[in-house]
């Protein structure tokens, strides 16, 4: 089964903090990842970001790994790219016929690998200890107006139904002996034609249906109301803190010129 | 012709398909009935190689099916996908029909195409647009781009749900002509009613088991099974069980037993 929504529900400290602090947290990691790109210290952030979610958010590490399984072909381009594209800088380590092998560029190829696993890990860590309505509900609060905040809403609501309905006009079409394998590239891009009329046709019926659900139920009137509400509790605010504190420290060492590879 | 010998499947989900053993021989029409759930639709996309088993074995005329692709299978297990608007995509009835045969390399495509939409009472729109057809030709037009591939074997899975009486009754139609043909039927559903007009043998489920599998009125007959299932007889056979005379669908048939059990 496909899983539409990254959401797991466990009782735990990042689950009940508050999403507005979990927003900024997730910010200050992913741009913590940009600062570093020495193998180690990106390494070290990407297992910390395993560990803690196990550690404060109850999410075991084979569950963490699952998610990040559909992204590690793209992982493996970027690092290969660094191993072959890299810096002429650096000591040739091996080489098959004219392609150059060198120490600087596995090494940033490490870097990059741990930097892009880190940064969608902190992206996840948001994902996957808040439901959706929250996370809107947090946006709204800062201060996203509404409009904006209800169209993320309904188009997290709509992947999964888009991504079940692709996978039923799929079967449909295999049935109809479609071989989306086979062929060059041209062939491969054509064969998808069967699969993306039928799946934008419905997406617009789709759109329009919900297109009047919103408007029968008064959208667009001032002075709205929320039902549920946020709470800034005193934890959040030590949660907060911590997190700052971890992004000041981040910043220091990077000015400081460390965890910086230089080629 | 096929034959199905201890299939076993399993969604990540947890949903199980249990232990499934089977025969189907050519000619013979088999309806696969069982609750919302009980795993019908499951079976089927095993056996047509859209999801692969993950232990037993299926033999399509004595070849194991494991190793071919679904196009393979598709010249012989054909298909209906339960709703048409997932498969429409070309600008023509004409078109659409003949993407399965192009994607199966067939010869004399122009004269099978329409030889199809006369069977399935579509050749007047052959180069109608397929998105202006109504609910009950679109539900053809998914007949008949399967048909064309000339399956010895038609799948069809709740063929009739959402659609009117008329239509329903055209389509009954259509489906008796093929099994005059001697096509081989499956029929999955959950209108007795059909079932008991299209079939003779009856195969049913219970949570990804089947728990029985024969005649459609020995089935009909045996009150413990219908208990546990919780199966809904067509009125007439309610009415002959009622009133002593077995499993009867005929009308004609009730009345001359009536007559003799009067004398
Ligand atoms: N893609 C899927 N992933 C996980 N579970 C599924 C999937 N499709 C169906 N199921 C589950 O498998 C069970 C059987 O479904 P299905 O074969 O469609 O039943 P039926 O056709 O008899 O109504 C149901 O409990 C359903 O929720
Ligand atoms: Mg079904």
């Amino acid at each position: 089964m496909i899983r539409y929504t990254m959401f797991l529900r466990r009782k735990s400290i990042l689950h009940s903090i508050d999403p507005r602090s979990k927003i900024i947290l997730s910010l200050f990691l992913f741009t913590v990842c940009i600062f570093f790109n020495n193998p180690i210290y990106t390494g070290t952030l990407f297992f910390f970001l395993i560990i803690s979610l196990k550690i404060f958010g109850k999410i075991e590490i084979k569950k963490t790994l699952s998610f990040l399984k559909p992204m590690l072909p793209f992982v493996v381009m970027i690092m290969l790219l660094w191993i072959l594209l890299g810096s002429e800088k650096g000591n040739v380590i091996y080489q098959i016929w004219k392609l150059k092998i060198k120490d600087v560029n596995i090494e940033m190829a490490f870097a990059m690998g741990f930097r892009v696993l880190a940064m969608i890990l902190s992206t996840f860590l948001l994902l996957m200890t808040t439901e959706q309505r929250d996370l809107v509900l947090a946006l709204v609060k800062m201060k996203l107006p509404y409009e904006y905040g209800l169209t993320i809403a309904i188009a997290l609501r709509y992947v999964p139904t888009l991504a079940s309905l692709a996978v039923s006009i799929m079967d449909a079409q295999k049935a109809r002996g479609l071989e989306l394998e086979k062929g060059n590239i041209l062939e491969k891009i054509k064969k998808y034609i069967p699969i993306l009329v039928p799946l934008i046709v419905k997406s617009i019926q789709l759109a329009q249906e919900l297109a009047i659900a919103i408007e029968t139920r008064a959208f667009g009137k001032p002075n709205r109301t929320f039902y549920r509400d946020l709470k800034f509790k005193f934890k959040d605010l030590v949660f907060l803190s911590a997190a700052v504190i971890f992004f000041v420290i981040c910043l220091y060492l990077r000015i400081k010129g460390y965890g910086v590879l230089d080629i | 012709m096929l034959k199905v010998e201890n299939l076993c499947y399993e969604y990540e989900s947890g949903f199980k398909l249990k232990n499934i053993n089977f025969e189907v021989k050519g000619g013979e029409s088999i309806g696969i009935i069982g609750e919302n759930g009980s795993g019908k639709t499951t079976l089927v996309k095993n056996l047509i190689g859209l999801l692969r088993l993950k232990s037993g074995r299926i033999l399509l005329n004595g070849e194991d099916a494991s190793k071919m692709s679904v196009a393979e299978i598709a010249r012989t297990i054909g298909f209906v996908f339960q709703n048409p608007d997932n498969q429409i995509f070309a600008s023509s009835v004409k078109e659409e029909v003949s993407f399965g045969p192009q994607n199966l390399k067939m010869d004399k495509i122009e004269e099978i195409v329409n030889d199809v939409l006369k069977k399935t009472d579509l050749f007047k729109y052959k180069e109608s647009h397929p998105f202006k057809l109504s609910g009950g030709e679109k539900q053809r037009l998914a007949l008949a781009s399967i048909l064309v591939m000339n399956p010895k074997i038609l799948v069809l899975d709740e063929p009739t749900s959402g659609l009117d009486l008329r239509n329903a009754r055209k389509l009954i139609e259509i489906v008796k002509n093929l099994q005059e043909e001697g096509r081989t039927l499956i029929l999955i559903s959950h209108d007795m009613e059909l079932v008991s007009d299209l079939c003779e043998r009856i195969i049913l489920m219970k949570s990804g088991e089947i728990i029985a599998d024969g005649g459609i009125k020995d089935i009909f007959d045996d009150s413990n099974l219908l208990e546990k299932t919780r199966l809904d007889l067509p009125e007439i056979a309610k009415l002959s069980k009622i009133l002593e005379f077995g499993v009867v669908f005929d009308p004609g048939e009730l009345y001359r037993k009536w007559r003799v059990s009067n004398d």
